[in-house]
């Protein structure tokens, strides 16, 4: 009977219900849409920096990370590596070699750091060949391949096939040199990665670097809920020679713009919710205005302050709720269609490391907390109008 | 055996300006099954004693006694539940809840009260054949006449079998025909059910169909005749 009574009576004023209803519809299903959004292009973001980067955690010796000396290598890796793949939460571990290094071309030379990897393990940690535009990954029929960003590309004037020149500091403090062939061109959504970044066969780095050891243990984990727990059980076995990092300590500049992106999902939202309630509100009043005549009969027939309360907070319940149900209903439709074809992202973002077409997942616990800030919105709001009809004399 | 009792019933609207003495230290009694008219100019006070006696307003100084039990020491919410259980109301206009049903009016108060389903349905259905509305059980208000409605408005008032039904000026909007059906409905209620009836009127054939009348006038009863 109160839902049927609050049913019909938000229904005599056809207009000012079926204005607010569109209203919360929409609100509430963009609301749902770019919290999804928002909060997908931020996970997105950093999967992104991490899988191309960083991988889950990495291995270093002791003092490598503040300027990635080439002679700061980890002694005894392939003894760290079989320690490291004894933790059962450990996936891959790939053995990567890092420094910095000057790469050239006839047209322009440029600054970056240059990666040796394993191509086969490499291939299971990082998301790189998902973003080649051209040629392959470091293929075995070619001599010298090397992996540049478009951008490097373009700056250096290259091609598919070009000559690179790459130039180091070896093991014994020598300049030298070598020449690498463009084997494959990318372009990740990371503008950082791509001007900073080239990639080659760890056995070419090593012989031009008169390297042995690797200088960085990458790990790829299997539960990445369990981060912190397998970072702190793998330093535990390693001396304190080796320095474990996950890669929120390796990225730390991403999560400054994190808090950011998500706040413009959270500030939509406020903004959706503010207006909404307003016109709750106004509703409330004027139907406390409208009906007082009629709330005074219902009290002097009989019925009790707490039930005159309750009707008008079943009534703005019942309206909030068809809103906000029917737009989340919507809001979930879109964030499906839009994890199917995409949303364009404008461009000049990807200097944030954000891909210009998001696929947006659903994220349940937005949906949860949207629900939960829908019913504290209407009872905190009705309940002022409710308070008001609630003391209204028994009269008619 | 008095069903109300009332005792230097005192009201003064706007003590500290300028004092009405709307009802002027009245003294009445109502027994059982009585049907009375409270008639007397515009501005004599019928309405704020009825409205006394129905626990609606409070009095100045002054009892009102139902049953026995003086309400007039009730809490509000506690008066609130009295009027419910104990008080059947029919008003002049603006009875009914616009968005419900004849039949859904009349249980409105059996609702309230949280009485079963099987025991409404069928006083409601007793009750609208009494008033011969039985086929216009599902219409809402705005589809009855004026007189239809206060007919529902008689039904509702009796459904949770009050003590007693207060109605001020129920005829007040209706033509005579209308009046006539109603206090036939009235009067025929009065009889099988048993229920007290007072109410006010300005209308000499209402007047001439009450058992007892009382005459106000200034606040003050002039005279109280029984048939
Ligand atoms: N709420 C109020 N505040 C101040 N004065 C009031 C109030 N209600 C009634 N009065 C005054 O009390 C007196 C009695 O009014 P009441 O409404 O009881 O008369 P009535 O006999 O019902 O009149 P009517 O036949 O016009 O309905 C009148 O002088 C009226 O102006
Ligand atoms: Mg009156």
């Amino acid at each position: 009977m109160t839902t049927k009574l609050a049913w019909r009576n938000i229904w005599r004023n056809k207009t000012r219900t079926t204005v607010f209803l569109l209203a919360a519809f929409f609100g509430f299903a963009m609301a749902l849409f770019a919290l999804n959004l928002m909060k997908s292009i931020s996970q997105q973001r950093l999967d992104d920096a991490k899988n191309l980067q960083t991988s889950d955690l990495q291995i270093h010796k002791m003092g490598f990370q503040d300027d990635k000396d080439i002679t700061l290598f980890i002694p005894n890796a392939e003894n760290v590596i079989q320690k490291v793949k004894e933790n059962a939460n450990v996936d891959v571990v790939a053995k990567r070699i890092s420094t910095n290094a000057v790469a050239a071309s006839p047209e322009n030379s440029i600054g970056c750091e240059i990666k040796g990897v394993e191509p086969t393990t490499e291939r299971e940690i990082s998301v790189v060949q998902d973003f080649l535009v051209e040629g392959s990954y470091l293929s075995t029929d070619m001599r010298m391949p090397i992996l540049i960003s478009k951008k490097t590309a373009d700056k250096l004037k290259l091609k598919l096939k070009s000559k690179i020149i790459i130039t180091l500091k070896n093991t014994q403090e020598e300049i030298v040199g070598g020449s690498f062939r463009v084997a494959g061109i990318f372009a990740t959504p990371s503008t950082p990665f791509d001007e900073n970044t080239v990639i080659v066969n760890y056995t070419d780095l090593q012989e031009l670097g008169s390297i042995s050891e690797p200088q960085e243990i990458a790990i790829k984990i299997k539960d990445p809920t369990k981060l912190i727990e397998t970072q702190s059980g793998i330093q535990e076995t390693l001396s304190a020679e080796y320095e474990v990092n996950n890669w929120k300590e390796l990225l730390p500049e991403l999560n400054a713009f994190d808090a950011f992106i998500n706040m413009v999902g959270v500030l939509f939202t406020i903004i959706v919710i503010l207006g909404l309630g307003f016109s709750l509100m106004n509703i409330m009043n004027m139907i406390v205005q409208e009906r007082t005549h009629e709330i005074g009969m219902l009290r002097a027939i009989g019925q009790s302050k707490f039930k005159v309360f309750s009707m008008l907070l079943n009534e703005a319940g019942v309206l909030m709720m068809i809103g906000a149900v029917s737009g989340i209903l919507f809001g979930y439709v879109l964030t499906l269609i839009a994890s199917k074809v995409g949303v364009p992202i404008s461009s000049g973002l990807d200097m944030l490391g954000i891909r210009p077409v998001m696929y947006p997942k659903l994220n349940p616990e937005i949906i949860i907390m949207v629900i939960v800030i829908a019913k504290i919105l209407t009872v905190a709001i009705a309940s002022i109008p409710a308070y008001r009809a609630m003391r209204i004399k028994p009269n008619y | 055996m008095n069903v109300i009792e009332i005792k230097n019933l005192r009201k003064i609207y706007n003590e500290k300006t300028v004092p009405v003495n709307a009802v002027n230290d009245v003294s009445l009694s109502f027994k059982a099954k009585e049907f009375t008219a409270i008639v007397g100019a515009s501005g004599s006070g019928k309405t704020t004693l009825l409205n006394l006696i129905g626990g609606i307003d409070t009095p100045t100084s002054g009892n009102v006694f139902i049953n026995g039990k003086n309400v007039s020491e009730l809490s509000e919410n506690k008066m609130t539940q009295f009027r419910r259980d104990n008080i059947g109301f029919v008003f002049q206009q603006y009875n009914l809840l616009p968005v419900l049903t004849a039949k859904e009016n009349v249980e409105f108060i059996m609702e309230l009260q949280k009485k079963p389903k099987e025991e409404r349905e069928k006083r409601v259905t007793v009750l609208l054949t009494e008033i011969g509305l039985a086929d216009k059980i599902n219409e809402r208000p705005a589809k009855l006449s004026g007189g239809q409605q206060q007919r529902v408005a008689v039904a509702r008032a009796l459904a949770h079998k009050p003590t007693f039904v207060i109605a001020d000026e129920p005829t007040a909007n209706l033509d005579s025909k209308s009046t006539a059906d109603l206090l036939n409905i009235m009067e025929e209620l009065n009889q099988k059910e048993g229920t007290t009836f007072i109410f006010s009127t300005h209308d000499q054939r209402v007047v001439d169909r009450a058992k007892r009348v009382i005459v106000f006038e200034d606040g003050k009863v002039i005279s109280d005749t029984s048939k």
